[in-house]
């Protein structure tokens, strides 16, 4: 039962079991109680109607693990060890560059990489931004990304996250913030991947970056496989237009059904030898 | 996925004994195909979109010249 239900709950029930028998007693106490009903839902509804805001993410690269393979790789192969590294590096100091938008309003958000301007600094864009970082929209019942893919643009409808809520707790800014994990299945054989969100109920919106959603606060910070976003600046009750676009263009499918479209391009892609 | 791999250096490999004559080219692109295709496998984490992303960028990257 939430707050305002308890609330009009127990006005009810004064009403009921400790009514005054006096007819004009009674009416005098409905009017208290209905002015009290009105101000705490007029309150309520226009706080919810204007509780949005701007979130700016960034991208960085988890501390780099040395992996087995890159210790036999650098033994056997040096120069495609050095390509890998070069390849990493590349990757990571673009993604350096990339700020991401969380625009929400109520329980409705809309997850978008900012444009940026392709100059000599920053060539070759398409190499370090994420398939799944060009937008993701989410409400009440869905999450839909948008993601263009194997020469198709597709809208992926998301399965609900189960969190766990551990312990562990830090402060980010000046939000204390709680740690979270989820486990995803990344492809069509069933492989998972754990997911850690850092969310801080202080800000009682249950979205976060890339689609993330379902806790009992915004998501500051997520990391996923090598990944993390984190937050750079927060803007509550913003005056600046809001952009929640609703993703309606591309092939409608379900997660599960798009990881089996791109195991069998892979495999063909394979077999083709890439082409 | 490695099992693929194997199979496909296997084929690769016997490809390249039996095309013996083919030109270094060809033979040049397809290791570095193996190569991009590697490196997609290590950063895509097992997520397929992710690895022909990653794939892609290596490829582009190492393997047009």
């Amino acid at each position: 039962m939430g707050k305002n239900e308890r609330i009009l709950y127990n006005v009810v029930y004064e009403l009921k079991i400790r009514g005054d028998s006096s007819p004009l007693l009674k009416i005098k106490k409905m009017k208290t109680y209905l002015s009290i009903i009105l101000t705490i839902l007029f309150f309520n509804t226009s706080y919810s109607q204007n509780f949005n805001g701007i979130i700016i993410y960034g991208k960085k690269q988890k501390t780099q693990v040395f992996s087995k393979t890159d210790s036999i790789r650098a033994k056997e192969d040096p120069e495609a060890h050095n390509r890998f590294q070069k390849m990493r590096e590349i990757i990571s100091d673009g993604e350096d560059k990339l700020n991401f938008e969380l625009n929400f309003k109520n329980n409705e958000g809309y997850f978008y990489l900012k444009p940026i301007l392709e100059s000599d600094n920053n060539k070759s864009l398409s190499m370090y931004i994420g398939t799944y970082d060009k937008g993701i929209y989410y409400n009440k019942e869905n999450r839909i990304a948008q993601l263009n893919a194997y020469g198709e643009l597709f809208l992926i409808i998301k399965p609900k996250l189960k969190w766990v809520i551990l312990k562990d707790s830090k402060k980010i800014g000046k939000y204390n913030c709680f740690k979270a994990q989820t486990e995803i299945i990344v492809n069509s054989k069933g492989r998972k991947q754990k997911i850690i969100a850092w969310f801080t109920p202080k800000i009682p919106v249950s979205l976060g970056p890339l689609g993330y959603d379902g806790l009992p606060g915004l998501i500051l910070e997520l990391e996923v496989y090598k990944k993390i976003y984190y937050t750079k600046k927060i803007t509550l009750n913003s005056k600046q237009e809001l952009k929640i676009k609703k993703l309606q263009k591309g092939v409608k499918v379900t997660e599960k059904e798009f990881q089996k479209i791109a195991s069998s391009t892979m495999k063909k892609f394979k077999k083709n030898n890439g082409y | 996925m490695r099992k693929l791999i194997l199979s496909l250096v296997f084929v690769l490999a016997s490809g390249t004994v039996m095309n013996a004559s083919s030109n270094d080219e060809t033979l040049v692109k397809s290791s570095c195909f193996q190569e991009a295709w590697d490196f997609g496998t290590e950063e895509g984490g097992g997520d397929e979109t992710k690895e022909w992303e990653r794939m892609n960028a290596y490829y582009t990257m190492w393997c047009m010249n």
